[in-house]
């Protein structure tokens, strides 16, 4: 049987699919907290219970321009009131880097150069090479100016590859 | 080896494959069941507040009958609440900041919140733990500093708290269709100690300014409020409030300037340049131009950027280590054409000047239209509030 869409129910755009995205969404969400919080179990568990926020509000969320966006979010923010409520202890980060088995020694070094960035450099890094946002998503969502964003960018560049260069030396060195 | 920003890209692309091989979440499946039963256990909560309700109900009727009097109304009984209405246990030990909100209950007290200035921030009565308030959504409250004192003249000690709403994502807008909302408000309220629960005096103050200092002096609230934005220069707002018996009035206004942001100053030379075109692949001869920054503050600088905007193609050569990579691929929107360079610059000590020089070029077999421009823009890093800016801006025209 064939069914005709109405002219209205034509235009409309599809509804997205949470199953589709959670394939195709899931994993990244998971390396981009990974990265935030350098914990992977726990980034999972961020990512899981984002899903789970969204599950229950699907039909509204479902309707927004970027529902990842929205997942994203909530995600990243569960993630910071973890890191409220765990802040008067160390962060892991050399734990952490462990978390994921076999890193390689830039792995190693790229987290740990992320933790020590300032949060609003780390977070710009992780937008920018991880979720694929545009400087004007970033600056959209951290509301300043895309002027900022590349300066937050920048800073945040300079010092990862900074860490980057160190470890090539000293493994040119060893 | 790749250069740095494509080593950064492989990096992280690595990592993610790294991660992603590993990642051994539950499936959505799972997620579907949790906020199912989630919904459940909510559901059975509230059904069992109901029975509960009957159930006492029934008995106090059935007791009733048996003792052949009326049975009260049942309206005597209410089923509990989801939020308790006063929650004033004892304060779980907070995070740093947390000593600069006061040990009493407000920490983990149910609070009257006056309206933010943003939307999507939430109001009226919310139950604080530790500090936070958070739903289920995406916005939350935090208390991020406090003050007591007696501000309402009756004798009691009153608790002032800066509360900070941070929101982010999306809402949906009155015709159903999703906003976009989000950002930060803060505000300062007072409430009365002397009850059971902390009572509602009244907001203070209301903006999206950071709130860096706030003290009870003499009766009165006093406040500093920064920009709310830390790269911003703007000047510190001194603010004194009093209660007039219904509300808080403002009692005094001053501004001062941020205390140590550098009196810098640039000029290049020349300010016009004819710059020599090139038809073959090959960029033409470069010129120099220089750059003075000259700091008359009396404030060090710590790191210095110097940010570059070219409205036609070019190329920024640093005369001791070649050309310089740009932050940003040439973005061209109609006749808009912006080509942006950021550099770290040495930074002269107050009352010194440093020249810089660098060689510009035109990349090969372009027209330079009218009106092009190249500005030179140098941001500091010397507001101890954060990253600071100075933000002083010379420009070039091209021909």
């Amino acid at each position: 049987m064939t069914v005709r869409e109405t002219g209205v129910a034509a235009c409309r755009p599809p509804r997205p699919d949470l199953d589709e995205i959670y394939q195709a969404h899931s994993a990244r969400l998971v390396t981009q907290l990974y990265a935030l919080t350098q914990d992977l179990g726990l980034a999972e568990d961020l990512v899981q219970e984002a899903f789970c926020r969204a599950v229950a509000r699907w039909s509204r969320i479902s309707a927004y321009d970027d529902p990842v966006g929205w997942i994203r979010r909530v995600a990243w923010n569960l993630a910071a009131n973890d890191w409220r409520r765990r802040r008067t202890r160390t962060f892991p980060q050399s734990s952490a880097a462990q978390t994921v088995p076999g890193p390689s020694p830039d792995h190693v070094v790229l987290v740990q150069a992320l933790g020590a960035l300032p949060p609003a450099q780390r977070r710009v890094a992780i937008m920018f090479y991880l979720a694929d946002m545009s400087l004007a998503q970033i600056a959209e969502v951290e509301k300043v100016s895309e002027n900022a964003v590349k300066q937050r960018l920048h800073r945040g560049r300079t010092a990862l590859t900074a860490a980057l260069i160190d470890t090539s030396t000293e493994v040119g060195n060893a | 080896m790749p250069d740095a920003p494509d080593r950064l890209a492989t990096v992280f692309a690595e990592l993610h494959a790294a991660v992603s091989s590993r990642t051994r979440l539950p499936g959505l499946a799972a997620a579907r069941a949790t906020a199912h039963r989630r919904r459940t256990v909510r559901l059975a909560a509230g059904t069992a507040a109901v029975v509960a309700v009957l159930l006492i109900s029934a008995g106090i009727a059935v007791g009733a009958l048996r003792n052949g009097a009326p049975p009260p109304p049942s309206a005597t009984t209410s089923p509990p609440s989801a939020q308790p209405t006063s929650s004033v246990g004892p304060a779980p030990a907070g995070p740093p900041l947390a000593d600069q909100v006061p040990a009493w209950p407000v920490r983990n007290a149910t609070l009257d919140v006056p309206a933010f200035p943003l939307a999507g921030c939430p109001s009226g009565s919310r139950m604080f733990q530790n500090r936070y308030w958070e739903n289920d959504t995406i916005a939350h409250i935090e208390m991020l500093r406090g003050a007591t004192g007696d501000v309402n003249g009756d004798g009691e000690g009153d608790v002032l708290l800066v509360l900070r709403c941070d929101v982010f994502g999306s809402a949906p807008a009155s015709g159903g269709a999703a906003a976009q909302v989000g950002g930060a408000a803060e505000q300062v309220v007072a409430y009365a100690s002397g009850g059971a629960a902390p009572r509602l005096l009244g907001q203070v103050w209301a903006g999206q300014g950071d709130v860096t200092r706030l003290v009870v002096a003499d009766g009165a609230v006093q406040l500093d409020v920064a920009p709310a934005d830390p790269t911003a220069a703007g000047p510190i707002a001194q603010e004194s409030y009093r209660w007039t018996g219904s509300a808080f009035a403002q009692a005094g206004h001053s501004e001062i300037p941020h205390a140590d942001v550098p009196n810098i100053e640039v000029s290049i030379d020349p300010s016009s340049l004819a710059l020599p075109r090139s038809s073959s692949p090959y960029p033409a001869l470069s010129t120099p131009v220089q750059l003075t920054i000259r700091n008359d503050g009396d404030t060090s600088i710590r790191p210095l950027e110097l940010t570059i905007v070219s409205t036609v193609g070019l190329i920024v050569y640093d005369p001791a280590t070649g050309p310089l990579n740009a932050l940003d691929e040439p973005s061209q929107n109609g006749d808009s054409y912006t080509h942006t360079w950021i550099l770290a610059v040495a930074a002269p000590d107050p009352g010194q000047s440093t020249t810089i020089t660098l060689d510009l070029a035109l990349v090969p077999a372009i027209t330079v239209p009218e009106n092009s421009r190249v500005s030179f823009t140098l941001e500091g890093n010397a507001n101890t509030r954060g990253p600071g800016t100075s933000g002083v801006t010379a420009e070039i025209s091209l021909q």
